[in-house]
């Protein structure tokens, strides 16, 4: 497999005899193996994951959380060399469950400061695990741009100066060309080799890992791409024991409303409407919460102008995702959020414009809640006359007028800057939080520890305020979607005005949804599922009898271990707050009207319900209880 | 004897420590067994009713519901050698053949099954529409007809429709007295396609006419599991009257109930506190779906209602 010109990293032991590692409670999911690769003196080892470990924090998100935090000194630079770039999978990958297909990357983010993680869907993570190693981990940095091809086989770092500079799209195709065709490739556009704070990691060219600028760490590391296919099965010990808890998966999944019907007839830009109805769509930076043409740009509409078919990942029965065209290009997506952040929030109502800043972003990988956000924030500085004259001139020679809400043809001329880091783009790419901060006017950037926020304004659902304030990797809505009960009624509905409760509601989320991210499932599996069928599917693959209570545990812990990496970066109270924007000023129009957020309140029992002190700080018994004694001795 | 109709607010607001209580008396098994696993569109054909008797089976709900039209032939054969009773509607869903017919229906109905079953009597439900227009008309017309299918069911258990989204307040109060004076089961509130579906208030008005030893059925709309206990709540609270024998929930959404309950068993104080806004479990508040008479009374209701400040979530 090796080509000329390329070289098989230097290896500290065989790989050719080819084993998994055998463990004593654990019968199933895992190989036990861990690769290393250092990008700086081009070597790799093989590594044994210990088992107590797997078994403490599952995979993915978990595992990754936790080797994070024990490899990555604290206030290390995310783009320097101490930074650690995690490629995961869980004990799910791998089985034919529904949404299984997944793989979690972790790393330190270069836009928050905090801990970073996103997951993504397609067939990378599949593959990855097919090379025999549950997690990548990649350190140091190349001299020269590269690209990784692991097989179960061998172990390559490719030149990748060919690629320097291409999009997602080329890339992808051409590391493709010269390794294996079904092989699953996740690479950065020029926004993660230009180190851009807010370029995600694209796999299968439009599958995002797309929050907290993890492609620019990938890009700080000079490595291009992670190509990777094998022949190895993920192991399990009882298949009829496992093939029964699948099949209530698929049971389950296949009946409730919204796995079954609406995200397979719409996709997720449903939820258009939906969300515009409670009078919670951010529009115009979070100035509105009701965008008076939302049937523009609505799942109806998506579906009618645009959709050419279902593309789902590999075995998942949801089929959210979606091939569309337009009459000048053909892409995937975009997803809800993108729809939002391109459209409403910036006051744009061309669907076919939003779609081509979409398709801009994928080819250059960056993020487009983060994008959007920041376009949306540098339009309100514009009208209100907060950028400075050179910055004013430049956009009017680059737009040909001033930047204003509403325009549609901005959003993808900014995109296409971004990715090219040209003209405004350079600073609209720094996330919305540093654009606001260097215009002199902070309180426009509508984020949560340097993250943008999503579509869902917590003014009209009250849960998610507390939800979106301390979610560990900052503004997220998918690390506890509370907007599942407060506005889709599943499992039920709940009173979205309502504080009592939404704290422990919030815990319960954030600790199912750690679980969720750590086996490695979609989240949408939660419209569906519950602790207990969660927990009955991974015990059927590892072994590990628990129900959903002990499952909720270890959620807990990996909830927690993250706490402890932002506190040990310097994250406290003050940084679990909303833009003073959504704390102060009640919506004027709209459903929801004139609720307030008692937010002190909230986050004050918010903390009693973690077992936290008043500064967000997990309590000695806390930490004791979660066996994390050790972690928390820094504190 | 005029009916004596309290003035008060209608159930939408719940005890968080009875709540709390009642939800801890549940097991998955316990809320199954209440369970009438239910499709009545008009296209359900065996493949849906096997899957539909499968869920029945595994989860042990109290039976399964359908068209006998569609099902009467396949159903029986599908529930053979379990616990699982066949449920049937009759007269579905407006009501309207005359009593001779409607009785007809029912005895054809259950002879069809006890001779494809052939497990003895005691495995039919059948799920009466009465006629609501005569009902408004003559009240006395409703309990000739009850009893006529019941009769003709042989001794099968009866449950009777009565559509309470066509009905007042007043109205409800007399048919649910009607239901009790009559030979029939249970009553029940919907047939799950009118105007709306099952409220707690409207189950509580059952529940306190018709006594402790009738059923009460609770259908339409009913896809979660707060929903259920709710309707719990309001028709079912005490522990003597948790039987499937004397309640019951319709469902076409058995599993969306069943997996929403492990959701429910995790940080309960939470979800109950986390509450529900009044109105959208309010009968009073479909004011646009309504007849005039009942409009009117809705209307009234909303007017001298604590909760008004949410009215304008009516759509929700």
């Amino acid at each position: 497999m090796q080509n000329a010109g390329h070289v098989n990293l230097r290896n500290t032991e065989s790989i050719k005899n080819f084993k998994i590692v055998i463990m004593k409670k654990i019968k199933g999911g895992y190989f036990g193996r861990l690769l290393r690769v250092n990008l700086s003196n081009h070597t790799y080892t093989v590594e044994e994951i210990p088992e107590q470990i797997l078994i403490d924090y599952i995979g993915g998100r978990g595992l990754g959380s936790k080797i994070l935090f024990d490899e990555v000194p604290a206030k290390a630079d995310a783009l320097g060399s101490d930074n650690v770039l995690l490629f995961l999978t869980g004990p799910l990958t791998g089985i034919p469950a529904p949404t299984t297909s997944r793989y979690s990357v972790v790393s330190k983010s270069p836009l928050t400061g905090a801990i970073g993680g996103s997951s993504s869907g397609g067939h990378f993570g599949v593959n990855l695990k097919s090379t025999g190693y549950d997690v990548l981990l990649v350190e140091g940095i190349s001299e020269n741009p590269c690209y990784l091809y692991i097989t179960d086989q061998n172990i390559e770092i490719r030149d990748a100066a060919h690629l320097w500079g291409k999009n997602t799209d080329v890339t992808t195709d051409t590391v493709l060309s010269e390794t294996k065709k079904n092989a699953g490739v996740a690479s950065i556009g020029p926004s993660g080799e230009n180190k851009q704070l807010i370029a995600s990691i694209m796999n299968e060219k439009n599958h995002a890992a797309g929050r907290g600028g993890l492609g620019a760490v990938m890009g700080s590391k000079k490595l291009k791409a992670v190509v990777v296919g094998g022949g190895q099965k993920t192991p399990v010990e009882d298949k009829e024991i496992v093939d029964a808890a699948v099949k209530n998966w698929r049971t389950f999944v296949g009946e409730a409303p919204l796995t079954k019907d609406v995200l397979k007839e719409y996709g997720t830009p449903a939820l258009v409407k939906v969300i515009n109805h409670y009078g919670a769509f951010p529009t115009n930076n979070f100035q509105q919460g009701v965008f008076n043409d939302a049937d523009s740009i609505s799942g109806e509409t998506f579906k009618e102008l645009y959709f050419v078919k279902r593309k789902p990942c590999s075995g998942c029965p949801i089929s959210c995702a979606r091939v569309t065209a337009t009459p000048e290009a053909e892409g995937k997506g975009p997803e809800f959020e993108t729809i939002w952040a391109y459209g409403a929030l910036c006051g744009i109502n061309d669907l076919e414009q939003i779609i081509h800043a979409n398709y801009n972003s994928n080819k250059y990988g960056f993020d487009t809640i983060s994008a959007g956000n920041a376009i949306a924030c540098a339009m309100e500085l514009s009208e209100k006359g907060f950028l400075p004259g050179e910055t004013m001139e430049m956009i009017q020679k680059d737009l040909g007028r001033k930047l204003e809400f509403g325009d549609e043809e901005a959003i993808v001329l900014f995109t296409d800057q971004m990715g090219r880091n040209e003209g405004f783009g350079k600073d609209l790419a720094m996330g919305s939080a540093k654009l606001a901060k260097k215009f002199g006017h902070p309180e426009l950037a509508m984020h949560v520890k340097g993250l943008e926020l999503p579509a869902y304004d917590p003014r009209g659902f009250h849960g998610m305020s507390i939800s979106l304030a301390t979610n560990n990797r900052g503004g997220c809505h998918l690390r506890s979607y509370l907007v599942s009960t407060e506005a889709l009624a599943t499992p039920f509905a709940v009173n979205r005005f309502e504080s009592k409760g939404k704290p422990g509601l919030t815990k319960l989320y954030q600790d199912l949804t750690s679980t969720v991210d750590s086996m490695v499932a979609c989240v949408f599996t939660s419209f569906a599922l519950n602790p207990d069928l969660y927990a009955q599917l991974v015990g059927s693959v590892t072994g590990i009898d628990q129900d959903g209570k002990a499952l909720l545990k270890t959620g807990e812990r990996i909830y927690n271990i993250e706490r402890l990496f932002n506190l040990r970066e310097g994250k406290s109270r003050k940084d679990d707050y909303l833009p003073k924007r959504l704390l102060e000023e009640p919506f004027k129009s709209g459903l929801s009207k004139g609720y307030k957020i008692e937010f002190e309140k909230l986050l004050n029992e918010y903390y009693d319900v973690r077992g936290w002190s008043k500064e967000g700080v997990p309590t000695s018994e806390k930490l004791k209880e979660l066996e994390l004694v050790n972690e928390g001795k820094f504190l | 004897m005029e009916i004596e109709i309290p003035n008060r607010t209608p159930l939408v607001e719940f005890s968080r420590d009875k709540m709390l209580k009642l939800v801890k008396g549940f097991t998955l098994e316990k809320l199954a067994s209440f369970l009438d696993v239910t499709d009545l569109n008009a296209d359900t054909q065996a493949p849906k009713m096997s899957k539909m008797v499968n869920w029945a089976k595994n989860f042990g709900c109290a039976s399964v519901c359908v068209n006998p039209v569609e099902g009467g032939d396949i159903l029986p054969e599908l529930c053979k050698g379990s616990d699982v009773k066949e449920c049937y509607v009759i007269d579905f869903p407006l009501g309207k053949v005359d009593i001779e017919l409607k009785a007809e229906m029912t005895a054809h109905t259950v002879n069809k099954s006890r001779s494809i079953r052939n497990e003895g009597n005691g495995k039919i439900d059948l799920d009466m529409v009465i006629n609501v227009g005569r009902f408004k008309k003559d009240p006395a017309y409703t309990l000739e007809e009850i009893n006529a299918v019941c009769d003709a069911a042989d001794g099968e258990h009866v449950k009777v429709i009565v559509r309470s989204a066509e009905l007042t307040e007043k109205e409800i109060y007399k048919v649910s007295e009607i239901c009790a004076e009559s030979k029939a089961r249970f009553i029940k509130n919907s047939t799950g396609m009118d105007a709306y579906g099952a409220t707690p208030e409207h189950i509580r008005i059952m529940r306190e006419v018709v006594g402790p030893t009738m059923g009460v059925k609770a259908a339409g709309g009913i896809s979660d599991v707060m929903t259920a206990m709710r309707l719990f709540y309001a028709g079912a609270m005490e522990e003597e009257l948790q039987s499937p024998e004397l309640f019951r929930l319709g469902t076409s959404k058995p599993l969306n109930i069943l997996s929403s309950f492990g959701w429910l068993i995790h940080s309960t104080e939470d979800w109950i506190d986390a509450g529900i806004i009044p109105c959208t479990i309010c009968p009073y508040h479909h004011t646009g779906k309504l007849r005039v008479e009942m409009r009117e009374e809705s209307n009234a209701k909303c007017r001298a209602c604590e909760f008004k400040e949410y009215r304008k979530h009516k759509e929700f």
